[in-house]
């Protein structure tokens, strides 16, 4: 998978690229928009990783360009909190999904993902299972080894995005917009309880632990030999 | 700077006014003058003119007299010269025609230029006759003796007396005008004055006003005129900017010393594992702990930029109809874990009032915000009630926790930026003491407002009011 990250700030594309190669990913940086379409449009990417603020040609710009000359690569918008609102502008120009600046790497995966696994078809396997762990999508249920795991509609949700994930790391605010729809942070430690509920009814008892607390990023739910 | 206050002498604004009134003045008593010089000629000329016809009737009557005892037009001449000779100041003349233009009778009193007078017309008619520098008023008329003679007789006086009294006139509004415009400008510019000089105390005190200098205000004029709007404004957007600059004062230092802290805390943190040799899971230890301090930083930084954006009014509310009710019970449910934690028991009386016009995500966010408070000051096994009571026009939340209350004084601060009821606490579960700013800024945009109160035994309530009727 190769990727192109255009963004001029130095610190975040190093992290990024860093990241993503460790992830397996093919990593291209340019640093300002000219550049940015004139590799976009003259070599083959799989995703595109586009910050709004950029020297020479802004990213409005540079995906017009590129959508202009036909390339349907995906593109990611990094932006400040401030641009927000002009996001609107930005789907409207092709752009396939968003970050608000400062994220959390593990959210940059997560979008890429999701963004790469949009052309094909969506995990729509009836039942997934993890180790001896069993979740079925139809009837809304988990079990572990044969045995029923009782879930409240929310508690079902949280081990259904988990275990859709399984392997990749979830952060608390991912968990917060994705199970509950709240796009805000809260100061509590309210997720780590919600976690532990779950926990203690997927691992207590299990010799094998399933859902891991990765510290300062979040949970991750992995399957152990 | 002080210098701009000298202007040009003509580009002063109490001078300009006063040309302005005085130039006025001018072409008013340039028009009253001409008018009344008009008026007074006229009326003048029509004196004389009575006077000419009466003196005529005179003459025409003695004639009259004269020829009924058997005496000719002339001695009737005669008769009447002797009775105006003494005349003084309309000093008068005359001489009669037969209708065929023979003259009769002209007495010659003194030398008067008969030649330039006209022929007779045989009419009543007035006429002014200039002869060189002079002038004269001539009145003719024509009369019948019983015997059926037909006479013409014209009759004249010189209008020297008129003349006077009209260049008197003229000489009196020609040195009366220049005074009473002298008497204008000084006047106007005394009065024109006044402002101007409190309007140069206040451009003084204004130019003194620097950011360091914010406490400094005009006096106020005694008059409840213009100026003292004016001062009265001024004075108030003085003592506004002077919160504002505080404000921001203020701020950035709540800012600078809330971020130093935890950048100290993480510097410290990365020092010490940096020096000494450590296996790998002491430095991953480390870096975990540095990543959960700067995502309470990032938190606060999120915050914060929220507020800023809600006082610059960059924010757009996606407002919908929704039940409230229905909202907290999620919101309750979301925290139940929590609250289950500390065995707090959750009292709830929810009204299902009219659907609220607001924007869900945000309102989530106060209850999140409210809710968190409430379960963070409420001890282990306390209680939390939350009420919604609607009425026609607005509907309100109430969340009561049985927590340590606020004292009394500090209550005002509450929504202050960065306000921590209790400092440790708050250094212990995290936050920046935001969480009621953004509540406030939130309430606002919705056109409601929020309240905080003591309870009487414990804890505090928060009442968030909300309109119904907001769009």
């Amino acid at each position: 998978m190769r990727v192109l990250i255009v963004e001029d700030d130095k610190g975040a594309s190093r992290f990024i690229k860093k990241g993503l190669t460790e992830e397996g990913f093919v990593v291209e940086t340019v640093f300002d928009g000219e550049e940015g379409l004139f590799m976009a449009t003259h070599q083959q990417f799989d995703l595109i990783i586009l910050d709004i603020m950029l020297p020479e040609m802004n990213g409005f710009e540079v995906i017009k360009g590129i959508r202009a000359k036909g390339v349907t690569t995906p593109v990611i918008f990094l932006t400040a909190k401030d641009q927000q609102d002009d996001l609107i502008h930005g789907f409207d120009l092709g752009a396939d999904d968003y970050l608000v600046k400062p994220f959390a790497f593990a959210e940059l995966l997560a979008r890429i993902r999701a963004v790469l696994r949009r052309g094909q078809k969506e995990n729509e396997s009836v039942k997934i299972t993890i180790n001896e762990l069993c979740l079925d999508r139809l009837s809304r249920s988990a079990e572990r080894d044969g045995t029923p795991i009782e879930l409240s509609a929310k508690e079902y949700l949280l081990l259904e995005y988990l275990m859709l994930n399984a392997g990749h790391v979830l952060t608390r605010t991912m968990i917060l917009e994705h199970v509950w729809g709240y796009n805000f942070d809260t100061n509590s430690n309210i997720i780590d309880v919600h976690i532990n509920r779950v926990r203690s009814k997927v691992d207590k008892g299990f010799p094998r632990k399933l859902i891991h607390t990765i510290k300062g990023v979040g949970y991750v739910l992995k399957a152990q030999d | 700077m002080f210098s701009r206050l000298r202007t040009d002498f003509f580009q002063r604004l109490d001078v300009r006014l006063t040309a302005y009134y005085t130039c006025i003045l001018l072409v008013l008593a340039t028009i009253f003058a001409s008018f009344l010089y008009y008026r007074l000629e006229h009326n003048l000329m029509k004196q004389v003119d009575r006077l000419l016809h009466d003196e005529a009737y005179e003459l025409i009557v003695e004639i009259y007299d004269e020829i009924a005892e058997g005496k000719t037009v002339i001695e009737g001449c005669d008769r009447f010269l002797d009775d105006i000779s003494s005349r003084k100041y309309y000093p008068l003349f005359f001489r009669v025609f037969a209708s065929s233009g023979k003259l009769i009778c002209q007495p010659q009193i003194t030398a008067i230029p008969w030649d330039f007078f006209p022929e007779i017309k045989n009419s009543t008619y007035y006429a002014t006759i200039p002869v060189e520098k002079q002038r004269f008023r001539l009145y003719e008329e024509s009369f019948t003796t019983v015997a059926g003679e037909k006479y013409v007789l014209q009759i004249s006086t010189q209008l020297k007396q008129h003349e006077k009294t009209l260049e008197n006139f003229y000489g009196n509004i020609l040195r009366a005008i220049p005074i009473m415009l002298l008497l204008c400008l000084g006047g106007g510019m005394l009065i024109a004055r006044k402002p101007i000089l409190i309007i140069r105390d206040i451009t003084k005190v204004t130019n003194r006003i620097t950011s360091q200098n914010l406490r400094e205000r005009l006096p106020e004029p005694p008059a409840h005129d213009e100026v003292w709007d004016l001062t009265v404004t001024i004075n108030s957007m003085m003592d506004r900017l002077e919160k504002s600059f505080s404000e921001i004062k203020q701020f950035s230092s709540d800012v600078s010393h809330e971020l130093r802290n935890p950048l100290f805390a993480l510097k410290g943190s990365i020092e010490v594992a940096l020096s000494h040799k450590r296996e790998a899971p002491a430095y991953r230890e480390t870096l975990q702990e540095c990543l959960e301090r700067i995502n309470l930083l990032i938190t606060m930084v999120n915050d914060l930029f929220l507020i800023a954006r809600f006082d610059s009014g960059k924010i757009t509310l996606a407002c919908d109809y929704l039940q409230l009710d229905t909202l907290v019970r999620e919101m309750v449910d979301f925290f139940q874990p929590l609250v289950d934690e500390k065995n707090i028991k959750i009292k709830t009386d929810l009204c299902s009032a009219a659907p609220l016009y607001c924007d869900r995500i945000r309102l989530t966010q106060v209850l999140n915000n409210l809710l968190e408070n409430a379960i963070k000051f409420t001890p282990h096994n306390g209680e939390i009630s939350i009420s919604l009571v609607g009425s026609d026009d607005e509907i309100k939340l109430r969340v009561r926790d049985s927590g340590i209350g606020i004292a009394e004084e500090e209550i005002e601060k509450i929504f202050d930026r960065f306000y921590q009821a209790d400092q440790a606490r708050s250094a212990e579960t995290g936050g920046a003491g935001l969480g009621l700013q953004i509540c406030k800024r939130i309430v606002d945009a919705h056109g409601g407002s929020i309240e905080v109160k003591n309870n009487a035994d414990k804890g505090i309530t928060v009442t968030v009011t909300l309109p119904l009727n907001h769009k």
